[in-house]
């Protein structure tokens, strides 16, 4: 197993009067998939921007493969691969002549070179010829080929900065795919506001607001924290009569209809045998089941927690 | 392992090469109109012909050297523009930004490109005065050409290096050619004024037009050659210093 990991200590961040990161800290030493999420200006690309040397903090450190990352030093710039959120590509060249270059400019020499662009190609599934010109790839296929330039020096840190934004269901799940599979052996860090894609791929989940991280943990103690053990019911009609007949037993509380749903909680988890037989006597139900919040929700009760 | 730079230099001449063959066609076909003009203008409008003295190879040579200096200067400034702010517009500066690859380094390969391809349009362009000279006004010495234009292109490098600051400051690739040109326009036409009496040993800017005109001694001229590399040195280190100094390097400015 490689020595790589990414420490961040106490990092600070001003643009002139506005402070995009506050005291950030997180620690990652182990490959694997781990995700950032925010609302916009929270400082995600900011603080990946200084994990990636293109920054240079305002106080803490940095540390990568337990290097202090410096603007300076450009060591650290050949262990990580950093794919930017809106990058641009040389609009002029072929698929295969932005590869070359983009690898030469990693320092590999020409044979390298061919190897890797060819593995890259194969490994990424760029399925178009490589001699297409840069200006008519779709979105999706310059997608890719911006994901296999930051794989051709192999990198032992990948981070993707909104990689997945932009992109149709199936190239987004054949991104997705890839970045499993490389975070089999390296760090891959990403931000995304498709908070699903976050949290059905990461074991591990930041979550930054205004220049803080205030949530870093697993993404099921995560919904295990912000779940509120109350049960959802869903009544093929007759809402409101459901709703009155609930609210004539007494071990159900806090009832409230959301959108089609009706939400309760039961003072103990034992009544559910006793409610479900009660109701089916009197009314047909299309769903019943613990009222797990979705994903913006959560997102936004840890926001306002915040 | 090969240093990065190399695939900086060959992504700058894929870029870049496209442009010779236009701009050396475009400048001898501007050496040819400036021949041809001088041999046909007083024939054009009869009454100027006793104003103007009788063309001489010299005279036919000095005249674009002169112009050269404001239009192809003006050239290069504009081709600068992409440079840093042009990558920074279409958001591919951080491709570069990514690599290891020395802030110095960025800087002077893609001032190198851009000063290579206006030289040798500018070349292409003297070369084909001499020629059309030679056929239609009459023979003339190299010697002085040569050193006419060896002059040209230390002043094309200091302007290329003022073109290249230019496009590291501005917010746009248009702002970045607008200002540059400007402010090329602006050197070109102040030190043109300053070519008389003894002032003319202190006009670096004039070279490739003073070493035509007068008989400058050569360590006048090596002098104003150092001023001139001097100066592009120093622009050269103002840009790196403040490409390096930039808040957020890779983002658009607003």
């Amino acid at each position: 197993m490689k020595n790589h990991g990414i420490e961040i200590k106490n990092l600070q961040k001003d643009f002139q009067d506005v402070q995009a990161l506050k005291g950030v800290s997180l620690k990652i030493d182990k490959p694997g998939l781990y995700g950032l999420i925010g609302p916009n200006g929270a400082g995600k690309t900011t603080l990946l921007k200084c994990v990636s040397s293109l920054l240079v903090p305002s106080a803490g450190e940095v540390f990568v493969n337990n290097q202090v990352v410096h603007t300076k030093d450009f060591s650290i710039r050949s262990r990580i691969g950093f794919l930017p959120e809106d990058s641009g590509l040389y609009e002029k060249l072929t698929a295969k002549d932005f590869l070359h270059i983009m690898a030469g400019m990693y320092g590999l020499s020409k044979e390298e070179r061919k190897m890797r662009v060819k593995e890259v190609v194969e490994y990424v599934g760029i399925n178009y010829s490589p001699s297409k010109v840069v200006k008519y790839l779709s979105t999706g296929q310059r997608r890719l080929l911006l994901f296999a330039s930051i794989l051709l020096h192999d990198p032992d840190i990948l981070i993707l900065d909104e990689s997945l934004s932009g992109l149709d269901p199936i190239n987004r799940e054949h991104l997705t795919g890839l970045m499993r599979k490389l975070a089999e052996d390296k760090i891959v860090l990403f931000s995304s506001h498709i908070l699903a894609d976050i949290w059905r791929l990461c074991e591990r989940i930041f979550v930054l607001n205004n220049g803080e991280m205030i949530v870093e943990d697993q993404p099921e103690n995560i919904l295990a924290q912000m779940s509120d053990d109350s049960f959802f019911l869903i009544p093929k009609n007759n809402l409101d009569q459901v709703k009155a007949f609930l609210e004539t037993l007494s071990y159900v509380t806090n009832i409230r209809i959301q959108h089609d749903k009706i939400i309760f909680k039961l003072q103990n988890k034992s009544n559910i045998s006793n409610l479900m037989k009660s109701i089916l006597e009197e009314y047909e139900l299309i769903s019943f089941g613990p009222n797990i919040p979705d994903l913006d929700q959560i997102f936004t009760r840890m926001v306002n927690a915040s | 392992m090969t240093k990065p730079i190399y695939a900086l230099i060959k992504k700058e001449w894929e870029y870049n090469k496209g442009r010779i063959i236009p701009l050396s066609i475009g400048l001898a076909l501007f050496g040819f109109l400036n021949v041809g003009l001088l041999l046909i203008l007083p024939d054009l409008i009869p009454y100027i012909e006793g104003l103007i003295p009788e063309i001489t190879p010299e005279m036919s040579i000095e005249s674009y050297m002169n112009s050269l200096n404001s239009i192809v200067s003006i050239i290069a400034v504009i081709l600068c523009a992409d440079a840093i702010a042009g990558e920074r517009e279409k958001n591919t500066l951080v491709l570069i930004r990514t690599k290891p690859i020395p802030i110095y380094s960025i800087i002077i390969t893609k001032l190198l490109a851009r000063y290579i391809v206006v030289l040798i349009g500018a070349i292409v362009g003297t070369l084909s005065v001499y020629l059309f000279t030679y056929l239609l006004v009459g023979p003339t010495s190299i010697g002085p050409v040569l050193l006419s234009l060896l002059a040209y292109a230390l002043i094309l490098f200091v302007f290329t290096s003022i073109g290249m600051l230019i496009s590291t400051i501005a917010k746009s690739q248009i702002s970045a050619g607008a200002i540059s040109a400007g402010v090329v326009l602006v050197i070109s036409l102040v030190s043109s004024f300053f070519i008389y009496d003894n002032l003319v040993n202190f006009n670096a800017f004039q070279l490739q037009s003073t070493v035509l005109l007068f008989d400058l001694t050569p360590l006048t001229i090596a002098l104003n050659g150092l001023a001139l590399i001097l100066i592009a040195g120093i622009i050269i280190a103002v840009n790196v210093v403040t490409f390096y100094s930039e808040k957020e390097p890779t983002r658009k400015k607003v």
